[in-house]
């Protein structure tokens, strides 16, 4: 019997309960919200705390680990280095591969390049060369599609997956992979292992994963490869050993996405994973909502901030002790060394191992993401650093651009001005496209030696801009894809009444403006931040009221005439899509996505390499049931 | 928000969401892979947790937006909280609530109190029984019976004391058990 039991009339009312709970969630209606959709949400309220002087500062806690395993069977040695000084750059590749072929390993290591930056701008917009088309889901894909949309983006080029962390034998992982993005089929995965990402070709398919909790080999980083479609696998143990914090029930390790890229027999993955301290066991119920930082001599629990909705972490809490309602030492803490080194954000950055017993590390610093490129002399990591590793009030997010020529042995080759994003090797320039470091925006750096760098100066934009994911640029195949897509703010809603005029931005969801219809005179209105002003208030039984500066009611607006007013007026307005294309970095094609398709396009925000060209999925139409379509390009 | 105004992009109306692109990224952004991969991985079950407390689906899209916009203000840290899906849910609630005590929202009746479901899943007597609960008390209900949380991970989410849950489950199931419909229901399945 459960409390539930005990409560109730028993244990069918416990069903039916449960039942019910059950139904109610499924039954909920919530709208697709596209992640950057919330990125930008985001940006707006931040941007309104500086506004109103809040002078805010991000208290950044930091325990994330990125990690990229380097596999090769060829190269035994496992050189760590020193990342405290760039180091001289490579020469530039000769030209670019594709993630998914195999080219010979090149022979030659990268040596210091002596050149001067050249660029290659201005750009010039010419005609598109490539061809694209539009095609609907194979409708015995839908349902795989609909369950894996969400996660394409965590893909390599065809590739992706989706993994369920539970403990055997319930635990699911699935990796679906599709050859047009149209049709897809389920890719026999490696039993027990929780695939993180993962790379399939013809001839064979390299899976990334972890032994789940559970497992004998829990915790374990597990390479597993197949050459006949997934039939029989090969599982290579990358020796990665967590350790026995993993278990030991305050510290929590989770991994996350992976990326795999192959070049030759080589095969390089990077795995992102983050700790995660159960502070609350600690620090007692209740700490972690609050928060906690990591200091040298232990552990500080936030205060909590007490606004009228609780303690909600609502605002960043801004730098100084008053922002510490206690602090717990690692000895109080019953933390060991072992343990602190996982929360410690100097997390393992780049391994090699090749099954020798004493794999060496490679640190950097903080590591916020990865991303790696295959090319004809190596490969390439664009590592999100933040150096040094930072405490309360710190954010210093910037990238590091590691060159290496067997996978095995790394060196920091340079330091793109942005703050993470894509790489690759274009027209004998490193490329690399991501969030600006000073303005946040999405720009494209170019660099002859990997040292100097430059914004590429892009062909006119007309007012759109580039996707936020770094999934919306790809750098593959010696080409660049972008996808622009243009912003398209909700209309403003107009209603009027006895002379009266109202005005609601975003759709009749943003700020309101009351003015005299004759006059023009500002009668009031309401504001996120005021509410009503002027002669404008809540009515009795009414949505709101205007009234006379002697408080004579002049028009009352009620729901039904907010409802009307905004659903004839504020229609859905199509998002733009464009994807822009070069090759040399001078001449640019952008093509018009929109045109392909009859129905509005709601929103795309991935741009996928394929081996001849890109996929872009999206979601088009209106209603509750929108529909997918891919968009297939073709370079040429 | 303009509280008299209808939502845009709600399931009730002929609006839709509109995607917009940001050009404006944060200058702070985060990991976006792994808050991508949180958010594709949680944001539904996590919607429909609120979808349930609140009885409001709009409410509750609102809310996880909300929330999930403060999470990604701040992924670093977040995400290395235990349980940073309870944190996004609590932060929604807590949003939610603080909703509904500055406006009335008139004229929002919750589609849930609308619903009638011709499903034979729905059971009309416990949704009513439900609906006398206030939002506190359905959200340790449902933290507790829906997803499953134990008491002192539900007093963790939640930010309250694991006493305070107890209490506030004992009362929720006491309204539940002492609600005609439930009981006479239940009888009658039982006996």
């Amino acid at each position: 019997m459960t409390d539930l039991d005990d409560h109730m009339a028993g244990p069918t009312s416990h069903r039916r309960l449960i039942s019910h709970l059950s139904h109610l969630a499924a039954d909920a209606q919530l709208r697709p919200t596209p992640v950057d959709f919330i990125a930008r949400r985001a940006a707006r309220r931040r941007r309104g705390r500086r506004t109103i002087g809040a002078g805010a500062a991000a208290a950044v806690v930091v325990a994330a680990i990125g990690t990229a395993v380097a596999l090769s069977s060829a190269n035994p040695s496992i050189v760590p280095q020193d990342t405290s000084t760039v180091e001289s750059g490579p020469t530039l590749p000769r030209s670019s591969t594709s993630e998914t072929s195999a080219p010979p390993p090149s022979i030659d290591g990268p040596q210091p390049s002596t050149s001067a930056p050249t660029s290659p701008s201005p750009t010039e917009l010419v005609p598109s060369a490539e061809t694209w088309q539009a095609s609907a889901i194979d409708p015995a894909s839908a349902q795989i599609v609909d369950r894996i949309f969400p996660n394409l983006g965590m893909g390599s080029g065809r590739l992706t997956w989706t993994t369920d962390e539970q403990s055997p034998p319930d635990f699911v992982s699935q990796v679906f992979t599709s050859d047009d993005g149209v049709v897809w089929g389920a890719v026999p995965t490696a039993p027990g292992l929780a695939v993180l990402g993962g790379l399939e070709s013809e001839e064979r398919i390299d899976l990334v994963g972890y032994a789940p909790i559970g497992d004998p080999d829990a915790g374990a980083i597990v390479l597993a490869t197949s050459t006949d479609q997934g039939v029989t696998w090969a599982r290579q143990d990358l020796g990665y050993d967590v350790g026995p914090a993993w278990t030991s029930g305050v510290i929590h390790l989770r991994f996350a996405a992976s990326q795999v890229v192959r070049r030759g027999d080589t095969v390089v993955a990077t795995i992102e994973a983050w700790s995660m301290l159960d502070i609350d066991a600690i620090a007692g119920a209740g700490a972690m909502q609050q928060g906690y930082v990591i200091e040298d001599d232990g552990l500080a629990v936030l205060a909590c901030e007490d606004d009228e909705a609780g303690c909600t972490m609502g605002a960043v809490p801004t730098v100084g002790d008053q922002q510490v309602d206690r602090r717990i030492s690692w000895a109080d803490a019953g933390l060991d060394e072992a343990e602190r080194a996982l929360l410690e954000p100097e997390p393992v950055v780049i391994r090699a191992e090749d099954g020798s017993s004493d794999p060496a590390f490679w640190t950097a610093g903080y590591v916020g993401g990865t991303r790696l490129a295959a090319t004809a002399e190596g490969f390439l990591a664009l590592v999100q650093t933040i150096e040094p590793a930072p405490r309360i009030g710190e954010l210093a997010p910037a990238s590091s651009l590691y060159f290496s020529s067997d996978g095995l042995t790394w060196r920091l080759i340079g330091r793109p001005p942005i703050q993470s994003g894509v790489v690759g090797v274009v027209a004998d320039h490193f490329v690399a496209s991501g969030p600006d470091l000073d303005t946040g925006s999405n720009i494209v750096v170019i660099s002859s030696d990997a040292e100097q760098w430059e914004e590429i100066s892009l062909p006119a934009t007309e007012g759109r801009t580039f996707t936020f994911s770094p999934y919306g640029a790809s750098v593959a195949h010696g080409r660049i894809a972008l996808l622009e897509v243009g912003d398209q703010p909700l209309q403003t809603v107009r209603m009027a009444k006895n002379g009266v005029v109202v005005e609601a931005e975003g759709g009749g969801f943003g700020d309101m403006v009351v003015f005299d219809e004759a006059s023009g005179e500002v009668l009031g209105g309401w504001t996120n931040d005021g509410g009503y002003s002027g002669n404008v208030r809540r009515g009795e039984g009414a949505s709101f009221v205007v009234t006379s500066d002697a408080g004579d009611v002049i028009a009352e607006f009620t729901i039904d005439d907010s409802n009307r007013a905004a659903q004839e007026q504020a229609q859905l307005q199509e998002a733009v899509l464009n994807v822009i294309v070069s090759d040399d970095l001078v001449h640019w094609s952008r093509t018009s996505l929109n045109s392909l398709t009859d129905e509005p396009l709601v929103w795309a925000e991935v741009i996928l390499a394929t081996t001849e060209g890109w996929m872009i999925p999206a979601q088009v139409g209106q209603g509750d049931a929108p529909d997918r379509r891919v968009f297939i390009g073709e370079a040429t | 928000m303009d509280p008299t105004l209808p939502r845009a992009g709600t399931h009730d109306d002929v609006i839709q969401p509109i995607h917009v692109v940001v050009d404006d990224s944060p200058d702070d952004a985060p990991s976006t892979s792994s808050f991508e991969t949180f958010y594709a991985r949680h944001r539904d079950d996590i919607g429909r947790a609120l979808a349930i407390t609140l009885r409001d689906d709009e409410l509750a899209a609102d809310a996880l937006d909300e929330a999930m916009a403060r999470a990604y203000q701040r992924w670093d840290q977040v995400s290395r909280f235990t349980n940073p899906q309870g944190w996004v849910y609590r932060v929604g609630l807590n949003w939610a609530r603080s909703v509904i005590r500055k406006i009335t929202r008139p004229g929002r009746t919750p589609r849930a109190f609308e619903m009638v479901s011709a499903s034979p899943a729905f059971d009309a007597d416990v949704d009513r029984a439900l609906r006398q609960l206030s939002v506190d008390q359905r959200a340790v209900v449902v933290c507790r019976f829906y997803i499953g949380y134990s008491e002192a991970e539900t007093a963790g989410v939640l930010g309250i004391r694991p006493g305070t849950v107890k209490s506030r489950l004992s009362r929720a199931l006491e309204t539940l058990r002492s609600s005609t419909h439930i009981r006479n229901s239940a009888q009658e399945v039982t006996r």
